[in-house]
C-alpha cells in the first residue's frame, strides 16, 4: 500500500514520540517511587486541561463560538478604527470563553476578509489578531493551559488568579490597541460585508454552556477529574461530534508532558530552587524557554521547582506572544493563513519589546 | 377563478424565492472560505487527499485536491496519487490561490431528509463542492461530522 509522508504530521508525531520515549528515562533518573507515577501526571491539573479542551471543541462545534462572532459584529457596524477595534474586542472575548485556539478558527478569516476589504496590510491583521486570541485568554484561570496548571497546582482561587491576570490583561490589551492603532489607525473605512449566519446546534450549545459553568465551579473546589468524567459523558450522550472532534493525539501528549518535565524538575529541583527565588530570573528564564519548548511544558517544570506563582502567570503569559512556536493559538493561525515566522516576528515585534519590558515591570512590583 | 392557493402552495410559491437567497448567501460567504488541514484516504494503489471548506471555524464540504497536476479535481472523482511525500504547507498556499477562483453556480436543488437547499459551487469546468443552506435560504448548514474531524487535526 502506498502511504504519503505528510511532514506536518510527521513533526507532531515526533514531539509525542519523543516525550514517550524521555518519559521512562527521566523516571529512572529521577529515581522517583513507582507508587509516585500518579502524583508525577498531575491529575488535578491535566483532567481540568482535558475539561477545556472539550468545552471549547463544544464551543466550535455546536457552533457557539461561530453565533457569538456573528453576534459581536452585528453589534459592531463600525467605521474607521472602530472595525478593527471590534475585530480585536470580538477576539479577545471569544478567546476568554472559547480558548484562544478557538477564537483563531472563527476570528482569522473574518481579519482576512477586512484587509480585503479595507487595503488594510494582511500580515498585520491576523497578527494584531492572534495577539488579541492570546490577550483573551490570560483573564481566566481556565484560558488557556498554563494558567490551568498554575491555577491547579497552587490551588489558587479564581479571585486571587484574576487579580494577577487582570493586570497582564488589561496592559497587554491597551498596548494591543496602541500598536493597533499606530498600524492600521488613521485610515477612514466603512466595513460593509454582509457575514451569513451559520446554523447552529441548541440543544449542543446549551449542554457546552451548563458544563462550562459546573465545570468551572469544580475546578475551582479542586474536584477537575469529576468535571472532566462529567464532560466526557454528557457530550458522548448528547452530542458525539464533540468527543470526536478533541485531538486525544494531543491529550496524550499533555500526559506526557506533564510525566516528562515533573520528573525533570525531580532530578534538577535540587541545583535551581536556589537560582529560582529571584523573580527576575524567573521571569526571563520562562521566557527563554518557552521559546524552545513552548510555555506550557515550561509552565508544568517550574510548578514545582518555585513558589512565585504570579511572575509565572506573567511570564508564561507573556511568553506565549513571542514567537509562533509560544503558543498553540499563534501555530493554528499561521497555518490556516499561510503567514510565515519571518512576517510573524516582524509584525508583533513591536508588541512582544513592549509587553516584554512591562511584564518586567509588573513582576518587580 | 382566483382562488388562494392552499397553505403548502403558498409555501411552493416562495421555493423560487428561497433558493435565490440560498444562492445569494452562498455567494456572501465564498470569499471568507479559508482551507482546513489535508485529510488524507489511504487506498490499496495509492492516496487521494481532500481539503476542507471552513466558514466561520464550521467545515462546509471537502474538495478533493489533484496531486498530480495540483488543482482541484470534480466532486465524485478524487485523484489516486502514487506520490510518495507531500508538503502540506505547499499545497495549502496553491489550495488558497485556487479558492480565489471559486463560483457559486445559478441554481440549486433541495433535499428533503436534510431539509436544506444544496448550492453547488465550481472551479473552472468542474463542480467541486456543494454547500448547503437551510429551507429559509438564510443560514449555511455546516457539516458537523467534518467539522469534528477538522477540528481534531487543526494543530
Amino acid at each position: 500500500m502506498y502511504s504519503i509522508i505528510n511532514r506536518s504530521v510527521l513533526s507532531r508525531n515526533f514531539i509525542l514520540s519523543i516525550s514517550i520515549i524521555a518519559a521512562p528515562i527521566l523516571l529512572l533518573f529521577s529515581r522517583v517511587d513507582p507508587s509516585d507515577i500518579p502524583r508525577l501526571l498531575d491529575i488535578k491539573s491535566l483532567s481540568t486541561i482535558l475539561f477545556f479542551l472539550l468545552i471549547s471543541r463544544g464551543f466550535l462545534v455546536s457552533g457557539l463560538s461561530s453565533r457569538l462572532a456573528q453576534w459581536i459584529r452585528a453589534k459592531g457596524k463600525a467605521r474607521g478604527f472602530n472595525i478593527i477595534l471590534f475585530y480585536l474586542l470580538s477576539t479577545m472575548i471569544l478567546s476568554m470563553l472559547a480558548t484562544n485556539d478557538g477564537a483563531v478558527l472563527v476570528m482569522i478569516p473574518v481579519g482576512l476578509k477586512l484587509s480585503e476589504i479595507t487595503g488594510w496590510n494582511p500580515i498585520s491583521i491576523i497578527v494584531l489578531g492572534l495577539i488579541a486570541a492570546n490577550t483573551g485568554s490570560i483573564l481566566f484561570p481556565f484560558g488557556n493551559p498554563q494558567n490551568i496548571i498554575i491555577w491547579q497546582y497552587y490551588n489558587l482561587s479564581f479571585t486571587s488568579f484574576m487579580r494577577t491576570s487582570s493586570l497582564v490583561f488589561v496592559t497587554a490589551s491597551v498596548v494591543l490597541l496602541l500598536v493597533a492603532y499606530i498600524e492600521v489607525g488613521g485610515k477612514y473605512l466603512e466595513e460593509k460585508v454582509d457575514y451569513p449566519r451559520v446554523q447552529t446546534s441548541s440543544a449542543a450549545g446549551y449542554t457546552t454552556l451548563a458544563l462550562l459553568l459546573t465545570g468551572i465551579i469544580l475546578s475551582d473546589r479542586g474536584y477537575g477529574p469529576y468535571a472532566f468524567l462529567l464532560a466526557l459523558a454528557i457530550f458522548f450522550i448528547a452530542d458525539k461530534y464533540i468527543v470526536y472532534s478533541v485531538d486525544w493525539s494531543l491529550a496524550l501528549l499533555f500526559v506526557f508532558l506533564f510525566l516528562d518535565f515533573n520528573s525533570l524538575a525531580l532530578i534538577l529541583s535540587r541545583h535551581l530552587t536556589q537560582l529560582l527565588t529571584d523573580t527576575s530570573v524567573i521571569y526571563l528564564g520562562t521566557l527563554i524557554t518557552s521559546q524552545v519548548i513552548s510555555n506550557v511544558p515550561t509552565t508544568i517544570f517550574l510548578t514545582k521547582i518555585t513558589h512565585q506563582w504570579t511572575s509565572l502567570v506573567v511570564s508564561a503569559n507573556i511568553a506565549g506572544y513571542l514567537t509562533p512556536i509560544g503558543s498553540l493559538a499563534n501555530l493554528i493561525g499561521l497555518r490556516l493563513t499561510g503567514i510565515n515566522w519571518k512576517d510573524y516576528l516582524e509584525k508583533s515585534l513591536v508588541f512582544s519589546f513592549t509587553i516584554t519590558i512591562i511584564g518586567y515591570i509588573i513582576t518587580m512590583i | 377563478m382566483n382562488e388562494s392557493p392552499p397553505g403548502n402552495m403558498s409555501e411552493e410559491n416562495r421555493l423560487p424565492r428561497y433558493a435565490r437567497k440560498s444562492i445569494s448567501t452562498v455567494s456572501k460567504l465564498i470569499g471568507l472560505i479559508v482551507p482546513g488541514p489535508l485529510i488524507f484516504h489511504h487506498h490499496p494503489s495509492g492516496t487521494s487527499v481532500d481539503i476542507p471548506i471552513l466558514y466561520n471555524g464550521m467545515a462546509l464540504d471537502r474538495i478533493h485536491f489533484d496531486l498530480y497536476f495540483n488543482r482541484f479535481s470534480p466532486k465524485g472523482l478524487p485523484v489516486i496519487s502514487r506520490i510518495s511525500e507531500v508538503d502540506e504547507a505547499n499545497v495549502l498556499s496553491k489550495v488558497r490561490e485556487l479558492l480565489g477562483e471559486l463560483r457559486v453556480l445559478d441554481a440549486v436543488e433541495f433535499r428533503v431528509p436534510e431539509d436544506c437547499w444544496v448550492v453547488p459551487v465550481a472551479w473552472r469546468e468542474f463542480i467541486v463542492a456543494h454547500i448547503k443552506v437551510s429551507r429559509d435560504g438564510m443560514e449555511v448548514v455546516p457539516d458537523q461530522g467534518l467539522t469534528a474531524e477538522v477540528s481534531s487535526r487543526i494543530v
